[in-house]
């Protein structure tokens, strides 16, 4: 496994700790963040990117890459995460 | 204090804790107005061998809102890079720095101006503009005063910039105010009384770290005029400053350094001096450094009755009886923070932003500077200085400690006669930092890390 590879993979990780409850961030008033539902097309990534499940049970991931954040509803992806987290 | 760790959360990040705001009439540029946000608090100016400087992954703002909905119209955006010129020393600097370009400071740091106009695209006014470095001492930083004028830099539009360290402007007796309220010129007076004693500024031979622009009145005024009629309402602006981080970040552990992710998100907020610090409650003080100022609705309640005006009567026994009686709204503190003060109450004047309730420091660009400044301001007969904007000079602790014990209540409401003690109440402070300039940056020189005085011995 790659160092960058490795580096995703425990950054996902932490992600997924976050969806143990760990800690929340509430965005600011007036800030408002867009949502998507997942795509199934192929990604590409060229940036480290932090992954933060708040809620499992509403099934977002808030994925954050430079000064961006995307919400994306994706209950499969969140349980998966929460699954790693274990 | 003004806003220095004034909310539980901004406390322990000093780099993005916003300390003072400043909004004047350039009183030697009388066509420009000068803005001023101050950052990291308490500098001790011996606090090396890694100094104080801007955070790198910090987005610092001066806000302007110019048609009365509290919400920025121009917004001036700084951003700043640091480099290390050699990474086989520990040393700040490698030789005395002479100029701010001297190789031997081995720390440099850069920023970035950008300015916002609401609703347009984000404008780069220049970049790669060159921080000073910090007060060191007389071997390292020699003829201190001479970096000033280096890193004030000129910007299009007949603007000019600075940005570094400065010697704290506020003063105010923090042992005292915070042992209870008590102010020493009247702790005989006190509830729990000792001899009355001189005020001890709290913030002498400190530093911060100040973010100074000047720019034409054009620049912020409504229709870009530059107004001149002191009661139309296209006169007034309001002003607040803001620190913003991303809203992650990730520890690496290649470097120890942590990464940033996500858009920025307020953390830091300072308009009226002392509005967050003793008007907001300690559970809400977090909560309210992230809104904007239009928001500010909600903490109303709490300068119409503002826990402080309660304190006075019951810390100084008999000392404030109308104050104690008083049980209206306070209708001047609502005037003076968060709408500005409507015409017809002091002759000539008014800073009045529309009915929407925020904190902003609140400008008529149409009064001229003073001639004969008087440190109280609008309160000591001088429109030039706070609540119309604020000036470095002015002294707000009293200025505010003043109008909570009553001495502006007759502003709105004639039948009340302000206790004795109202219009002589004081920390009894003076300004005994570094002298302030004539000039921008108008905040003074620096402290020095070499020639700081360690405090007194802990008792």
């Amino acid at each position: 496994m790659t160092d960058a590879t490795r580096r995703g993979f425990l950054i996902m990780a932490g992600a997924g700790a976050a969806a143990a409850g760990v800690a929340a961030i509430a965005p600011a008033a007036g800030q408002a963040t867009p949502t998507i539902t997942r795509s199934r097309g192929a990604a590409r990534v060229s940036s480290p990117l932090v992954a933060y499940v708040r809620d499992a049970r509403k099934g977002d991931v808030s994925v954050m890459v430079g000064e961006r954040e995307v919400v994306v509803h994706d209950p499969e992806l969140v349980a998966r995460l929460t699954h790693a987290s274990r | 204090m003004s806003s220095h760790r004034e909310a539980p959360e901004i406390s322990k990040d000093p780099v993005a804790d916003n300390t003072d705001v400043y909004a004047f009439v350039s009183p030697d540029r009388p066509d420009s107005v000068t803005l001023i946000a101050n950052y990291i608090p308490l500098q001790k100016p011996d606090g090396g061998p890694n100094f104080y400087e801007f955070g790198d992954d910090v987005l610092y703002e001066i806000h302007i809102s110019n048609r009365g909905d509290a919400r920025a119209d121009l917004t001036y955006q700084f951003r700043f890079t640091t480099t290390i010129r050699n990474e086989d020393t520990f040393l700040y600097n490698t030789g005395p720095i002479n100029s701010i370009t001297d190789t031997t400071w081995n720390r440099p740091q850069f920023y970035s101006v950008t300015r916002v106009e609401r609703g347009q695209q984000p404008h780069t006014l220049a970049s790669g503009l060159t921080v000073p470095p910090v007060n060191i001492g007389p071997r390292s930083t020699p003829n201190y005063a001479h970096f000033t004028t280096e890193a004030v830099h000129p910007l299009p539009g007949n603007r000019q910039v600075f940005a570094g360290q400065r010697a704290e402007g506020f003063h105010v007796d923090l042992g005292s105010i915070f042992d209870l309220g008590t102010l020493r010129p009247f702790e005989m007076l006190h509830l729990i009384p000792s001899a009355n004693a001189v005020g001890l500024n709290g913030t002498q031979g400190l530093n911060v770290h100040s973010i100074a622009i000047q720019v034409p009145k054009s620049d912020l005024a409504r229709g870009s005029n530059t107004p001149t009629r002191p009661l139309d309402a296209g006169s007034v602006i309001g002003v607040w400053a803001t620190a913003s981080r991303q809203k992650t970040r990730i520890h690496d552990d290649d470097d120890g350094g942590w990464t940033p992710f996500g858009p920025f998100r307020q953390v830091s907020r300072l308009g009226n001096p002392l509005f967050n610090e003793v008007i907001v409650p300690m559970a809400h003080k977090d909560r309210w450094n992230a809104l904007d100022p239009n928001d500010d609705k909600a903490f109303a309640q709490y300068v119409t009755n503002p826990e402080l005006a309660g304190l006075l009567p019951a810390l100084y026994p008999g000392v404030f009886p109308n104050l104690a009686a008083y049980a209206k709204p306070r209708a001047d503190l609502q005037a003076i923070l968060l709408t500005g003060l409507p015409a017809g109450i002091v002759a000539g004047f008014q800073n009045n932003t529309g009915p929407v309730l925020a904190d902003m420091l609140r400008l008529n660009l149409a009064i001229p500077p003073a001639t004969s400044p008087n440190v109280l301001g609008l309160i000591g007969g001088d429109p030039g200085g706070f609540p119309n904007g604020r000036r470095v000079i002015d002294d707000v602790v009293t200025v505010e400690l003043r109008a909570v014990a009553g001495a502006t209540i007759p502003l709105v409401d004639p039948s009340f006669t302000p206790d004795g003690a109202a219009s002589a109440v004081t920390d009894g402070t003076a300004n005994t930092n570094a002298p302030y300039l004539d000039t921008f940056p108008y905040l003074g020189t620096p402290a020095g890390g070499y020639q700081t005085t360690p405090g007194t011995p802990a008792t």
